[in-house]
């Protein structure tokens, strides 16, 4: 899932017209022709020359070592912003003013770019950062000082916040708190942003809800009551933390069921018995025809029995019915 | 958007965290209830009574093979009070409750630890009781009804219980 979309890069049509000096018109024909190392070779000399005082030379510099790609990339895009912001300076008429621009707008958010590739690609939390905040900083300094950043910070923090929860789930119990807190660091920067941003507050929601259920299932189960007590304890206050969270989210679109399945596994695990059933209700009315056709596919599963049986004698009571499944799960497990 | 990481197979379904913790809650009794010589060796048993609930699951999926000093548990599902023998343990589920009584009669001698999960069990002939206080699963014991199936409840397991009736 990616919840940046990537800034579509357009090549930008040159247009260096007239008739180049002697190095830079060799520079942009190996330009042309991508032959960016040797196009860089000629470029340097052009700005060791008398055509350093030429605007569009140092344009073309710009666009040379921003389309080198190897190793040192990062060092070349340095240059290149560099070479766009002389370009400017020599721009004495301001004809060529909204064209540099264009071209700082664009390398810089090559740093955006980078970013989300890090992040989504490469899992690459720490550089990932490192390379949006690079990218802010040049966008604020060089292309519009007054920009507002809340939308990209939101994207940008949340999508961290999903990726350290997805990564989350690969490692053990430790590790994986780590990661979740990190996660969740992330989801409050969001939300300090936009309180009603609906990913960042189910996320958060489900990373408590997550914590709670471990803090019960992912224990020695050989655990002394002291600590089947405390662990209790510590599941109850994440449960707690994950429900204003997810009732934000019901707020925004009571139609979620996600969200009323993670408020049911909350109420559940709080042994709040009013609220865990209105919610399982409402679970139950939406699944029951799922959980019968599965019935009448396979008759002889007894997981989908058990649910059955619960919903007919607990949430949409008919004895009947409850019964029929129950007599049905008897017979198999008698078999 | 991703989903609840903690769902059991059916997407749709929570894990079952009040059973996870019945099951544990029974295994801290076992370690922590004494019961007579003459029940300290062959297997622990532990039974279930009625429906082979999410807590039966625990139990066998966490506990059977496991063992109690040296005795090894074994779990076991019983639907007809005639197939009850031999238990260390016997948890009643809710809607059996109100066979405890009989049960508690018949078992007597067997020195079974009856565990309820139903308001009311202990006074029914319950020793331990599921209760739940504030948002916490928590237990209630009956020391009297204890001492009728000889068996010494350890302080800690009192001491840490929501309510002790001796």
């Amino acid at each position: 899932m990616r919840f940046i979309k990537y800034i579509s890069l357009i090549v930008i049509g040159l247009s260096f017209n007239q008739a180049y000096s002697q190095w830079t018109g060799t520079a942009y024909e190996l330009y042309k022709n991508q032959k960016f190392e040797e196009a860089k070779v000629a470029i340097d000399s052009a700005v060791s020359s008398s055509e350093r005082f030429d605007s569009q030379t140092w344009q073309l510099r710009g666009l040379i070592y921003r389309s080198i790609a190897d190793d040192d990339q990062l060092y070349y895009r340095g240059i290149a912003m560099e070479s766009f912001v002389h370009a400017k300076k020599l721009d004495s008429t301001g004809i060529y003013t909204a064209k540099i621009n264009e071209y700082l707008k664009r390398t810089v958010l090559l740093y955006y770019n980078d970013a989300v590739t890090l992040l989504t690609e490469e899992i690459e939390f720490d550089k990932a950062e490192q390379s949006y905040n690079t990218y802010k900083k040049h966008y604020s300094t060089l292309v519009d000082p007054a920009y507002n950043f809340d939308q990209k910070d939101t994207e940008f923090y949340n999508a961290m916040g999903v990726e350290y929860l997805n990564k989350a789930e690969d490692f053990e119990l430790s590790k994986k708190a780590e990661l979740r807190e990190k996660s969740i660091f992330y989801c409050l920067k969001t939300i300090a942003i936009d309180s009603l941003h609906y990913q960042a507050n189910y996320n958060i929601g489900i990373v408590y809800y997550s914590i709670a259920v471990d803090y019960i299932t992912s224990v020695d189960p050989e655990i002394t009551i002291e600590q089947l007590i405390m662990n209790q304890k510590r599941a109850e206050e994440a449960f707690l933390k994950a429900i204003p969270f997810l009732k934000t989210c019901e707020r925004l679109n009571a139609d979620d069921i996600n969200v009323k399945i993670a408020l049911m596994g909350c109420y559940y695990g709080l042994n709040n018995e009013t609220e865990y059933l209105i919610y399982q209700t409402v679970v139950d009315l939406y699944y029951i025809s799922s959980y019968l056709d599965t019935y009448k596919k396979d008759p002889t599963d007894q997981e989908n029995l058990k649910i059955l049986i619960r919903i007919y004698t607990v949430t949409l009571p008919d004895s009947a019915e409850a019964e029929k499944y129950k007599n049905e799960l008897h017979r198999l497990q008698d078999e | 958007m991703i989903g609840l990481s903690s769902v059991t197979s059916r997407s749709n379904q929570i894990t079952d965290t009040r059973s996870v913790v019945k099951a544990m809650y029974i295994y801290t009794f076992a370690t922590l209830v004494e019961w007579p010589a003459e029940r300290r060796t062959g297997d622990f048993v532990i039974g279930v009574y009625g429906e082979k609930t999410a807590v039966y699951d625990e139990l066998i999926k966490k506990y059977s093979g496991k063992s109690i000093g040296s005795q090894k548990i074994v779990v076991k599902n019983y639907r007809n009070k005639d197939e009850v023998k031999g238990c260390h343990i016997l948890y009643v589920t809710e809607e059996r409750t109100n066979e405890l009584s009989s049960l508690s009669g018949s078992l007597l001698t067997e020195n079974t630890l009856l565990v309820g999960e139903r308001n009311g069990a202990l006074a029914k002939g319950a020793i331990i009781n599921f209760i739940v206080e504030g948002n916490q699963q928590k237990y209630e014991i009956n020391k009297t009804n204890a001492k009728n199936h000889r068996l010494v409840i350890a302080d800690k397991l009192a001491d840490l219980a929501a309510k002790v009736t001796k």
